[in-house]
């Protein structure tokens, strides 16, 4: 009768993390708002389009996972890529072309690849590029042209220029906004934005409800469910690029580009919080997620521009998910000789 | 009270529903003891008496077969009836006595002795420590003599007496210091007398040092160099490889020397083993959880089945889910309330079904989490893909040998891998290798 140093028991009995189903479950639930509002405003073509891109999703799992018994739906995270992928679809699309799209995507970027964690590419961004690239002419156009911007001098101002119709509430709040809050710090904001921040007017769902987004936002991050030094680098350079660098092009102007137009109208706040921070397509290490985001925000600005892109933050993702394994190559060699030091 | 464990590396903590615990007295003594032959790890004693044979209290029921073997005794007196096979607090199955109480005490109720160990040679501290059954409970429970012996043969040896507790969850060693800490220094420095030791370091959790004065200390630990460092408030700080790391620090010949590490239980069974003569028959146990009814500090007989103390304590509060021994960040969960107290044990958790994790492992979602959280900074996840795939390289080794089994990693870890159990599974495969 000897007994071993070494007992394996279940321990720890306590974690700071919850499960991966509880985070899938919580980024579902924050979704679910922008689910109500397509059903309140009775966008039937955009549920049409969630619903059969979460089939798709879901039937792409099956086929790899039904063969080898895994279990692999539980962790829910295969319904969290079917919901994504159906919001960042435009409603001008044929709900097969979303199906075939999010069961084409998920099924080559995240099964084929082994699931969860072990795919480089993220599954979500790879079905809007196969939906974009198979029907291009189905997404809306750059809200904004060069031409549009020269006239009026910027962004914002060549959409408003362009057919775009304010809410209802927009003056008064802006107006309430400006005289109560805004006026103590010498700013003054222009109608239009409330707007874009409550019903920005876009065909893919994902866009219109930043408002929500951003809610969303801090109750993923409160919940660490998302690391939060990602999506904030990104959006941060994002937004600088936009405000120092946009209205380069159309004459000596620093500084006067519009980095809320910017954030508004690309679904870049949708993309940054919810799509950006898939832990399977990222470098593991804070420094590693920082250069990441730093470099995910210089690709939205160089694809992107000033904002109104409509898949331009789709393909920052592709981009980065490329990038990526270089930083996390350097990281991982980085890693080894800290690991020897200590 | 909700506390707070912050990890030693990033901004990770682990919020831990402490309960505010006092000393209750003497737990209520077992109508049937169990006491394990084997309460540590290395050999178990060979039983010396035999079915249906009258004990004393006190006395001698098992004797150790080596140096890695302790000598156990009956912690109640009464009539040995069997020795059966029973689940044990570490998870293991082991064999133990079964005695049933009756007849006097002679020890409980009676005056106290109290052996004037200052003068004693060493030898005969370490032969009374020896005869009692002592064990160090600093880390995995090991008898304490052998330790004390080569830290002796080695030559000018060190003493390191922690006097937090390594898991801040099971909250007994902090507890013991803080309500009796003449007691556990005055163990310290017997211990410290039966090795000779040249530096005593007394490891603490403070800001500062808040124990009694430097001279003080010189008149307890006799003259020798007694030198108080901060272990840190944060986990991990309180393992072996922590406070080698502080002694070193403070020690520039430290060399290939290996410091004796206590705690305070070990200090206080030296105590009673010394001056008291006791043998060590009983334990103070934390018991507390949000499944209990009234959490305490117990003292108990070894052998008392977990389910009496919890009886005791108020019973259970809802339905356990879990009942955990010694801390939630690095115990076992048992689910035999006929379980033993051993000498190993600190403390008994009642989880319920609200507070008791979900244990599902999933696949690793490469977060990275446990990478950013790893004290000894190995990349926790990459070891465990090399060992499941059996590529035993050279760096993979050095990571095996370097983790410290705190578990930081498994406690980020939002797919439940249980990181470190697999690490240390491998480790100890490839020692035995190497």
């Amino acid at each position: 009768m000897k007994k071993t140093g070494w007992i394996i028991s279940p321990a720890p009995f306590l974690y700071t993390r919850p499960t991966v189903s509880s985070m899938s479950l919580a980024t579902g639930l924050c979704l679910v708002p922008q689910v109500l509002m397509l059903i309140a405003v009775n966008d039937t073509k955009a549920l049409l389009n969630l619903v059969l891109a979460l089939s798709g999703s879901i039937i792409a799992e099956l086929c790899s996972s039904l063969p080898s018994r895994r279990n692999v739906i539980g962790d829910g995270t295969i319904v969290l890529s079917g919901l994504l992928v159906g919001l960042l679809l435009p409603v001008t699309l044929s709900p097969w072309i979303a199906f075939a799209s999010s069961f084409s995507g998920v099924l080559v970027a995240r099964v084929l690849f082994g699931g969860s964690g072990a795919y480089w590419m993220n599954p979500v961004a790879v079905a809007v590029g196969i939906a974009y690239i198979s029907k291009p002419a189905l997404f809306p156009p750059i809200l904004v042209t060069a031409d549009g911007i020269r006239t009026v001098g910027d962004a914002f101002g060549a959409l408003r220029m362009d057919s775009f119709n304010l809410m209802d509430q927009d003056q008064s709040i802006t107006g309430g906004m400006n005289q109560f809050f805004l006026s103590f710090l010498g700013i003054k904001l222009p109608e239009g934005y409330i707007t874009l921040f409550w019903n920005s007017p876009s065909v893919i769902p994902a866009f219109r409800y930043n408002i929500l987004t951003l809610g969303a936002s801090l109750f993923l991050i409160a919940l660490n469910i998302i690391d939060w030094i990602q999506p904030l680098m990104f959006l941060l350079v994002y937004s600088l690029a936009v405000g120092f660098l946009s209205l380069l092009p159309f004459g000596p102007s620093f500084f006067a580009g519009d980095m809320l137009f910017g954030l508004l109208t690309s679904g870049m706040l949708f993309i940054a919080f919810f799509v950006l921070p898939d832990f399977s397509t990222n470098p593991r290490t804070r420094v590693g997620k920082m250069i990441s985001g730093i470099v995910s925000g210089l690709l939205a600005f160089s694809i992107c521009g000033p904002g109104g892109s409509p898949v331009g933050g789709i393909f920052t993702i592709i981009l980065i998910n490329i990038i990526n394994p270089v930083i996390e190559y350097s990281e991982n060699r980085y890693i080894a000789s800290a690991g020897d030091i200590s | 009270m909700i506390k707070d464990i912050a990890f030693r590396r990033s901004a990770e903590y682990i919020a831990f529903e402490a309960n505010t615990l006092a000393l209750s007295g003497n737990a209520f003594l077992p109508s049937t003891a169990f006491v394990p032959l084997l309460q540590h790890s290395g050999m178990g004693a060979r039983p010396v008496v035999n079915p249906g044979e009258r004990v004393r209290e006190g006395q001698l029921i098992a004797r150790g077969t080596g140096p890695d073997s302790c000598h156990i005794h009956s912690p109640i007196p009464g009539i040995v009836q069997d020795f059966r096979t029973m689940p044990l607090p570490d998870g293991t199955m082991g064999t133990t006595a079964v005695i049933q109480l009756s007849g006097s005490f002679e020890i409980l109720g009676r005056k106290q002795e109290n052996f004037p160990w200052n003068h004693a040679p060493e030898s005969e501290i370490l032969r009374v420590l020896e005869e009692k059954g002592v064990i160090n409970t600093f880390e995995r429970p090991t008898p304490l003599v052998p330790q004390l012996r080569e830290a002796r043969s080695a030559g000018k040896p060190i003493l390191a007496i922690r006097l937090f507790d390594s898991d801040p969850t099971c909250q007994l060693d902090s507890f013991l210091y803080q309500n009796d800490s003449t007691v556990i220094l005055e163990g310290a420095a017997l211990i410290a007398r039966s090795i000779d030791a040249e530096t005593v370091y007394l490891v603490h959790s403070g800001k500062k040092w808040d124990g009694p004065e430097p001279n003080r200390l010189a008149d307890i630990f006799q003259a020798r160099r007694v030198v108080t460092v901060r272990g840190g408030s944060r986990y991990p700080s309180g393992n072996t490889n922590q406070i080698f790391r502080l002694i070193a620090s403070t020690e520039p010949d430290l060399g290939k020397k290996k410091p004796v590490f206590i705690e305070p239980v070990t200090a206080l069974s030296a105590y009673d083993a010394v001056v008291h003569n006791h043998p060590v028959m009983n334990r103070f146990i934390v018991v507390s959880g949000p499944g209990l009814g009234t959490p305490a500090i117990l003292k108990v007989r070894i052998g008392t089945p977990i389910g009496d103390i919890i009886e005791e304590s108020g019973g259970f509060r809802t339905k356990p889910a879990r009942i955990v021994i010694n801390g939630l960040l690095a115990g076992t969960a048992v689910y035999d309330l006929d379980t033993p107290i051993t000498k190993y044990t600190k403390s008994l958790h009642i989880m319920d079904k609200d507070t008791c994790p979900d244990y599902s492992v999933r696949a690793c979602i490469h977060c990275g989490r446990c990478l950013q959280v790893c004290p000894v900074r190995i990349d926790p996840m990459r070891v465990v893909t090399g060992v499941r795939v059996e590529r035993f390289t050279s760096q993979l080794k050095a990571s095996l040998k370097k983790c410290q089994g705190c578990g930081c990693c498994a406690m980020v870890c939002p797919s439940r891998i249980p990181l470190h159990h697999i690490i240390r599974e491998a480790a100890e495969r490839i020692q035995g290798v190497d």
